[in-house]
């Protein structure tokens, strides 16, 4: 049994990516059972799907600690460490992105690499950033075991009707555009057994009772998200424009936008979401909304 | 108009939707209340701040926040402290689910603030119906198809509901009108020292609404300026329009912006453009 992990943004389709893949599965003779972590799936928080291949069907249906392959969906996962936790070494990577480096810098091993520029196509195919029918595509190029009409079939019988023309284009440009690196991966890695079949007396010592009265203090306890890395867009200032007025800074959600020295006000990119509306309402247009991708490849 | 914050009061990074009008309007609302001292209550929904802020945040279940914060509020006030106790909730909750332990403690005057963002559905389960979904708006509990197109039933009017209370103060904020918005919540507190305070604010939600992220302000500003939610306060029973909208538009400015109302018949646009009237012609009696 090989197990896979799928890692995205809320709002890309990584759960419906998941189930098609399941389907062209079963098409194709194969067992693949997956599963979303269950949260707040907020659009642009991070998504986590795992799914357990087999030949037999698939009756294990906990969290997959160490895939053996991941796919991942955004390529702002690419940075992160959480992406690649417990990858098996010698297993296989498809990711969203160009630069293979982005991956293997972040100390993994795979014998498979498969790229795919995910965004790109995704916008020039949907419009959005809607990557998981060229993630699909991109995956069937990396597993052979899964052939690209199982893929299709699966599209067709089971995706509403008026998403297919994208997905199926979609799906077969990550296909085709896929770039495959292979390396040599030396030694031999073994998996812990597998939980289901551990002598498992608790799942996990369960954590200390957080004393939460009211008149508690609550200052160490502030949880932090990088909602930064959510955005798909960023506003970018045009300082001839700007009359310095703050209409900006008053209606951005996350309230990032502050009042620097020289009197311009400029969003904080740590966590700014790129929803727009600091663009939207400025009364000079002198904010523009240019997408993540610019900024990467410089 | 910028925040400073000395002390960071509430996370920087927040998990909420890219254009949530809910984010604005907790971070707004902490932000004037910073110089008070004040402690909060939150529920289920997507405003759940237990861990978000560093003031203290009492994590509730929907029935029991007014009940809970009306005792921690009386024990205060017993050891001779002002603190200002806020709960916040969404319009399931309020409008909803807790509606009858929150008019209890309307009744007896609790001094509690207590803030409804209002997104006029349940969106933190996944977009169900609540009493605040508008008339003809696509919620997943109300289809669009050929059994149901869209709710059936006109908005709950909740706000004026709890200003008949004769409690200290009741008032309608949009986001848009942020120094009305602003004003509005440095009266609710100082009301709340006195008595029961209620703050109705809309709260746009592009998840839900089907929306633009990026239009949500003008959202709020279409939502006023045609009468859909109009803008008043309530001091003890006596009504005041905040905003006047001289040429109100047509509720249409409104709906467009939404995909949740794209199926509407011409029928249907009419029907809400006479409630929206009709509901508008009520406040104006209550303001005299
Ligand atoms: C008594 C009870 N019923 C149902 C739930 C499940 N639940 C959790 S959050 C939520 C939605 C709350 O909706 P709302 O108050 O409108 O807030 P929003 O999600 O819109 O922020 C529901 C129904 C619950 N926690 N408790
Ligand atoms: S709203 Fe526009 S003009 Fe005003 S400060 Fe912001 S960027 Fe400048
Ligand atoms: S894009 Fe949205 S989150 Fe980012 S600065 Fe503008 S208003 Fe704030
Ligand atoms: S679902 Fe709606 S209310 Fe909830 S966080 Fe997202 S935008 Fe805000």
């Amino acid at each position: 049994m090989k197990e896979l992990r799928m890692h995205g943004k809320g709002g890309q389709g990584i759960v419906v990516g998941g189930e098609t893949l399941s389907n062209a599965f079963l098409n194709a003779g194969k067992f693949l059972a997956v599963m979303p972590s269950y949260g707040v799936e907020r659009r642009g928080s991070d998504v986590t799907a795992f799914g357990r291949l087999s030949d037999e069907p698939v009756r294990e249906n906990c969290m997959c600690y160490e895939p053996d392959y991941l796919v991942i969906f955004d390529p702002s996962q690419l940075k992160k460490p959480a992406t690649y936790k417990g990858f098996v070494p010698g297993g296989v990577i498809v990711a969203c992105g160009t630069d293979p480096e982005e991956v293997l810098s972040m100390g993994v091993k795979p014998s498979k690499l498969v790229m795919v520029d995910g965004i790109r196509i995704a916008y020039e195919v949907t419009g959005n950033n809607l990557t998981n029918m060229i993630m699909c595509g991109a995956f069937c190029r990396a597993v052979p075991e899964l052939p690209m009409e199982a893929l299709l079939k699966a599209i067709e019988e089971n995706l509403p009707k008026n998403f297919q023309k994208t997905s199926i284009l979609g799906a077969q440009r990550g296909h085709d555009e896929a770039v495959v690196y292979t390396y040599e991966i030396h030694g031999e890695h073994s998996k812990k057994a597998p939980a289901w079949t551990r002598h498992v007396l608790a799942c996990r010592e369960p954590e200390k009772p957080r004393y939460e009265a009211p008149w508690g203090n609550g200052a160490e306890k502030i949880v932090t998200v990088d909602t930064g890395t959510w955005k798909v867009v960023r506003p970018v200032l045009t300082e001839e424009s700007c009359i310095r007025c703050g209409i900006c800074a008053t209606y951005c959600p996350i309230q990032c936008i502050r009042k620097g020295e020289d009197g311009y006000f400029r969003a904080d990119l740590d966590y700014c979401k790129g929803c727009g509306v600091c663009a939207y309402e400025c009364p000079k247009k002198a904010l523009t909304m240019v997408q993540e991708s610019e900024f990467r490849k410089a | 108009m910028e925040m400073e914050q000395k002390i960071p009061m509430m996370s920087p990074g927040l998990p909420m939707c890219a254009g949530c009008g809910m984010e604005l309007v907790v971070r707004v609302l902490y932000d004037e209340l910073k110089n008070d001292e004040f402690i909060s209550f939150g529920g289920p929904g997507c405003a759940l701040l237990t861990t978000k802020v560093s003031v203290p945040c009492y994590g509730t279940l929907f029935t029991n926040m007014a009940p809970s914060a009306s005792g921690v509020s009386r024990e205060l006030r017993r050891q001779g402290k002002d603190t200002v106790c806020l709960c916040i909730g969404g319009d399931g909750m309020f409008s909803d689910i807790a509606f009858g332990n929150l008019s209890a403690a309307a009744e007896r005057g609790e001094h509690l603030l207590v803030v409804c963002y209002d997104n006029e559905a349940y969106m933190n389960t996944g977009i169900q119906r609540s009493s605040r979904t508008p008339e003809g708006a696509w919620t997943n509990t109300t289809p669009v198809g050929p059994r149901s197109i869209g709710k059936k039933k006109q908005q709950k009017p909740f706000s004026l509901l709890l200003a008949e209370h004769n409690v200290a103060y009741v008032a309608t904020c949009s986001p848009a009108h942020m120094q009305d918005f602003r004003k509005k919540i440095r009266a609710a507190r100082d009301a709340s020292r006195e008595g029961f305070a209620f703050l109705h604010v809309l709260a746009p939600c592009p998840t839900g609404w089907k929306s633009k992220p990026e239009i949500m302000i003008r959202q709020c500003r279409d939502a006023v300026n045609t009468n859909y939610f109009p803008l008043w306060e309530s001091r003890y029973g006596a009504y005041h329009i905040t905003v006047n909208v001289k040429e109100p538009k047509p509720v249409t400015e409104f709906t467009k912006t939404q995909k949740r109302f794209s199926h509407l018949s011409e029928e249907q646009i009419r029907q809400l453009q006479e409630d929206v009237d009709l509901n508008f012609e009520h406040l104006k009696k209550l303001c005299g």
